[in-house]
């Protein structure tokens, strides 16, 4: 139970660190604002130009609150792996070491504490905006609420755990942040954040569904505005699997960078 | 009895090297080049139970090397390490919660939120019990005079107050050793004085071993019986502080202070300084007996006062590390 204990520990002096941040995030906040109201102008001419009331099968003011959604998960993310990067690279991961825990589990309690924080601004922000911009969204229901926040979460967890995956490799690799970059343009497409997988062609949508960076941002965001069970235990289940796959690789990493460790000098 | 036990260890880096200029630029991305650095050298060393130990060498001597393989962050290229019974790198863990470290240039102390809540971090990660956190917390609070602190955001206090934090937060969870790199560093000499106050009472009372490295001679002369001097990855010396400055350079310098001025052309003494009626001599003790040399200066006038001094650390450790270095020198121009 301690050994468990020690890691909801972090997880609170990490949201209590947040804290003291908590009026930079929701002054970050006024680019949410901005960057939805330019999706807003964007999908109100597509539709527009169009004439038809859904563009692949999705309404406007589902549209609004896809992207809202997107952007939530993207715009909640912490910045630990960059943390986790510069500590490999100076060595300062060395001090780090030296105390009775597990790193990426640390790394893991440190993400729980900062994303609730982050979530919780930014989600605040977002429904108001949804609001604002698109009206209250159609079809919700509040009985579907705690699914589709849990598959946020997880949406949110797998995104960490990427970039985790991606820092850890600093081990070995002197410049690494051309995988972050290549990452986050992967999610901003394939993952669905700049416009959902069904008005990608065919071929790609079926590709789109296979990969990890759909589970980041296009399901929790297409559950949100479109829920359904059957929507949700066909894909929850592919959440879990991407989590346990990204966990297990930066736990494999982290072992083995941590062998291979070469801190030179004090 | 020893609860450190060295044994011919040796650690090799390999570093990425790049020739100059834009041609050295383009050849290392196609075909990059490493050398092998040897940051520690075959070393071998005991420490016993409760001593305070100073590890002492010059920048890129192999020291943080050392302590990082002793603590079981880096893994040892050859040789074994035995701290407490366990091997550090393969019982990392476990070996933590029996060790301490404090980095003087690190902080784990978080830096927005005051040291009470990292204290409560630090007590949850060595699984301590509500209450002996509670009582171990107003101990230390008691010891390091750091009750008033206790609520203030790390980032306001001094870094005299940070340091008597971060001592205090690594000996949180009592352990039996603890590791201090460097920990006066950028400290004024009133609290370094504080510190080693600290130090020397947590040893004392808490029969706590002190494993500590510094560039500084005051807190090895004043904390430390013995020295292990490290230099170039290879211990060049391992002595007792008093044998160290008793024996290495076997000088000891005479200030006398005469009634009147008095002559010294024909003494063949090393005179350092020679203002008529105060004088300084440095003696070599291993070619003069200083009972002689002193009871000719006494015949010379009438003595108003008359003090011996050794030579200070700083002067016989510089002294060990140039004589180090020299013999590299022959060593290689052989």
């Amino acid at each position: 139970m301690k050994r468990l204990l020690k890691y909801w520990q972090i997880s609170k002096i990490t949201m209590s660190n947040s804290l003291v941040y908590f009026w930079n995030f929701l002054s970050k906040n006024v680019f949410f604002i901005f960057i939805m109201f330019i999706y807003l102008m964007l999908w109100r001419t597509i539709y527009a130009s169009k004439g038809t009331e859904t563009v692949g099968g999705i309404r406007l003011n589902a549209m609004i609150w896809y992207l809202i959604f997107t952007e939530l998960v993207t715009l909640s993310r912490t910045d630990l792996h960059m943390q986790v990067n510069d500590d490999v690279k100076n060595g300062n991961i060395a001090y780090l070491l030296n105390k009775p825990y597990n790193y990426v589990l640390y790394c893991f309690s440190c993400f729980v504490g900062e994303i609730g924080v982050k979530l919780l601004s930014n989600g605040l922000v977002g429904v108001i905006i949804g609001l604002i911009y698109a009206g209250a969204l159609e079809g919700f229901s509040l009985t579907h609420a705690p699914f589709i926040v849990l598959s946020l979460l997880l949406g949110c967890t797998i995104n960490f755990f990427i970039y985790l995956t991606l820092a850890l490799t600093s081990f070995w690799f002197e410049e690494n942040s051309a995988f972050f970059w290549i990452y986050s343009k992967l999610v901003f497409t394939l993952g669905g954040m700049l416009m959902p997988l069904e008005l990608f062609p065919k071929w790609l949508q079926n590709i789109s569904h296979y990969l990890p960076f759909a589970y980041v941002t296009y399901v929790p965001a297409r559950l949100a505005v479109d829920f359904s069970f059957a929507g949700f235990i066909r894909q929850f289940p592919i959440q879990l699997l991407y989590l346990a796959v990204f966990f297990t690789l930066s736990m494999v990493l982290y072992r083995k960078g941590a062998r291979s460790l070469n801190v030179n000098g004090g | 009895m020893s609860i450190i036990k060295v044994q011919n260890l040796s650690k090799a880096f390999k570093v990425k090297t790049k020739e100059a200029g834009l041609k050295g630029s383009i050849k290392s991305i196609i075909s990059p080049s490493y050398r092998e650095i040897q940051a520690v050298k075959g070393i071998s060393f005991e420490v016993d139970k409760g001593e305070i130990l100073a590890f002492i060498g010059p920048n890129g001597a192999g020291k943080s090397t050392t302590i990082k393989m002793m603590t079981g962050i880096l893994y040892p290229t050859a040789g074994s390490i035995e701290v407490l019974g366990m091997n550090p790198s393969a019982e990392r863990k476990r070996l933590s919660y029996e060790i301490g470290t404090v980095f003087g240039q690190k902080s784990q102390l978080w830096f927005h939120l005051p040291p009470l809540d990292s204290f409560n971090l630090l007590g949850s990660i060595y699984e301590l019990d509500k209450a002996r956190l509670t009582k171990r917390i107003e101990l230390l609070k008691e010891i390091f005079e750091i009750g008033d602190l206790m609520d203030i955001p790390v980032r306001k206090l001094s870094l005299g107050q940070r340091i008597r934090c971060e001592i205090a937060a690594s000996i949180l969870h009592e352990p039996e050793i603890i590791f201090l790199d460097e920990p006066t560093i950028g400290l004024d000499v009133v609290v370094k004085q504080k510190i080693r106050e600290l130090i020397l009472k947590l040893n004392k009372e808490e029969k706590t071993t002190i494993f500590l490295t510094s560039h500084d001679a005051g807190d090895i002369e004043q904390m430390c019986k013995r020295a292990i001097i490290i230099n170039h990855g290879e211990i060049v010396l391992n002595e007792s502080i008093k044998k160290l400055k008793y024996d290495y350079l076997n000088k000891k310098i005479l200030h006398i202070k005469y009634n009147e001025s008095v002559n010294l052309d024909d003494s063949g003494l090393n005179i350092l300084k020679n203002k008529g009626d105060a004088i300084k001599v440095q003696v070599d003790t291993s070619k003069q007996d200083i009972e002689e040399v002193l009871t000719g200066l006494i015949k010379l006038g009438k003595v108003n006062d008359i003090t011996i001094s050794e030579p200070p650390l700083e002067e016989i450790i510089s002294y060990i590390y140039k004589q180090n270095k020299d013999g590299d020198r022959n060593e290689t121009a052989s």
